[in-house]
């Protein structure tokens, strides 16, 4: 993998030969990659390449067959079961489908974490819940459920549901799919302006090269599971790797 | 080939039982642990139980008489005196029918409901999403069902056989010429005290494998609506099995006692 920009001053994530194998298929393969703390990395690539368990391993829900995940200086593999929830509890996470709780309003979605994790009362979690919701421009759909909003509301809703225990570390697994180009920009101006808001960590799967483009710092380039190249977006825009080049150019 | 074949359905059949069992034993410390989500655990005892009683009682009743009936008619083929119809009934009745027939009507409706939300839960993500706010889908998702399961199958099983008592009753007080009086005192011979304890410990015992095996297969869903409909599929058909195999070493290891 080759790396273009400067030196990361103070890495928050780090990976260190991380292969990952689901029943004898390798779908990561020795990547390497250091994310800062108060960064925006993107994560871009081919549909099916291995990008979104690239974040389920960052994530902590899958392990890695083979190398190290470090986050915020500590290997998880050292953690014990409580510093994983902890570290669980410190990472917000975007689903590519939204994940949200069907059964639960809009309302209910976002203080559910701070209910069921932090014990807060419903009082205090409805109050800070409020405020999410104003900040992702939900706050008249708080009483809906999520099967009576749109996609891209579902979308602003499941954001403020990662923020909901105010994680130093998001992610966000494609979180434009499917929307139409204005929502789409929408939510990557929401991300930045929340990222620079909480100074938080951000890694982001992006299909779309110019919304990739629009809110990371970075960006990594995932092809069959190998980690090509990591680099600003004017590195990687200049980069000699014909895969690199050709998925920018929108060719196959 | 056969050979080659039936070994690799033996292995996978091996896998999937001690994967379950590991499921099971999991879920049963989960469930003995508190704290305790007692919210859940009434919402899911109204399902169980509440929601579906009507279906149950109604089923039930068919059963018991349809019971009485038979055994009249043949009583009086056979040895043309069918006074002994009530006692034989009331003992079959709260020994199998009341607990295994509500068994199998809760296992068709709430066991397929459990297993196709929580297959639905999982190839939405909100599985994962659970973990990633640390809490445990089996803490959170298996364990209030498993203690619901129980509480409302014993329930169930005590109200399904008291049900079929009376509609046992009615059938003998229309059909067979019998009295409400005569036929608690052609009963008591045979049935006592002791086998509604026991219907009602089957009925735990049912109502705990229902939830155990729709949230097993719920959680290990594949993706689609053919992966929710396949999970819905196993977990009727894997805990229908158990419940009679269930039924049977309950029924062997009672018989002691009577």
């Amino acid at each position: 993998m080759q790396r273009l920009s400067a030196t990361i001053n103070e890495p928050f994530i780090q990976l260190a030969g991380v292969s990952l194998s689901i029943d004898g298929v390798r779908y990561l393969k020795d990547i390497h990659l250091a994310v800062g703390r108060g960064e925006i990395l993107a994560i871009m690539g081919p549909s099916g390449e291995g990008k979104s368990l690239l974040l389920k391993v960052i994530a902590g829900l899958m392990e890695p067959t083979a190398g190290e995940v470090i986050i915020g200086g500590k290997k998880r593999s050292d953690a014990t079961t409580e510093e994983r929830r902890e570290q669980g509890r410190r990472t917000g996470m975007l689903f590519q489908r939204g994940a949200l709780f069907d059964s639960l309003t809009a309302l209910e979605n976002v203080s559910f974490p701070q209910v069921e994790t932090l014990g807060r009362g419903r009082a205090q979690s409805d109050a800070t819940s409020h405020s999410l919701l104003e900040a992702v421009g939900l706050s008249e759909a708080a009483a809906r459920y999520p099967s009576e909003i749109s996609g891209g509301m579902q979308k602003r809703l499941a954001i403020a549901r990662a923020l909901s225990l105010a994680p130093e570390l998001i992610l966000y697994d494609d979180p434009t799919a499917g929307l139409d180009p204005i929502t789409s920009r929408k939510i990557i101006r929401l991300i930045k302006e929340l990222q620079q808001r909480d100074r938080s960590t951000v890694v982001v799967v992006a299909n779309e090269t110019a919304r990739a483009f629009q809110v990371a710092d970075r960006l990594a380039f995932v092809f069959r599971g190998e980690l090509v190249v990591t680099g600003t977006a004017e590195e990687t825009r200049n980069h000699s790797d014909p895969r690199v080049a050709k998925f920018l150019k929108g060719q196959s | 080939m056969m050979g080659g074949r039936t070994l690799n359905l033996a292995t996978g059949l091996l896998v999937k039982t001690l994967d379950f069992s590991s499921f099971a034993a999991q879920s049963w410390f989960a469930a003995v642990r508190p704290p305790f989500r007692l919210r859940d655990i009434v919402r899911q005892i109204h399902f169980i139980a509440v929601e579906g009683l009507w279906i149950i009682v109604l089923c039930v009743c068919a059963a018991a008489m349809v019971t009485i009936l038979e055994a009249s008619f043949h009583m009086r083929l056979l040895i043309q005196n069918d006074a002994m119809v009530p006692g034989f009934a009331a003992m079959l009745i709260l020994r199998e029918l009341g607990a295994v027939v509500m068994a199998l009507l809760v296992t068709s409706r709430a066991g397929a409901g459990m297993a196709a939300e929580v297959a639905s839960m999982k190839i939405t993500e909100q599985i994962d999403a659970l973990r990633m706010l640390g809490l445990e889908p089996i803490r959170f998702l298996v364990a209030p069902r498993l203690i619901a399961g129980i509480i409302a199958g014993a329930t169930m099983s005590l109200i399904a056989n008291c049900v079929c008592l009376i509609a046992a009753m009615g059938v003998s007080i229309l059909k067979l010429g019998s009295t409400a009086g005569l036929f608690m005192s052609m009963s008591r011979p045979f049935v006592t005290g002791q086998d509604l304890c026991f219907a009602m410990i089957k009925g735990a015992a049912f109502g705990a494998v229902i939830p155990l095996f729709a949230c097993y297969w719920g959680l290990r869903s594949r993706a689609g609506a053919e992966g929710v409909g396949l999970a819905t599929t196993n977990a009727v058909v894997s805990t229908s099995i158990a419940i009679i195999i269930i039924d049977f070493i309950l029924s062997y290891l009672f018989s002691y006692f009577y």
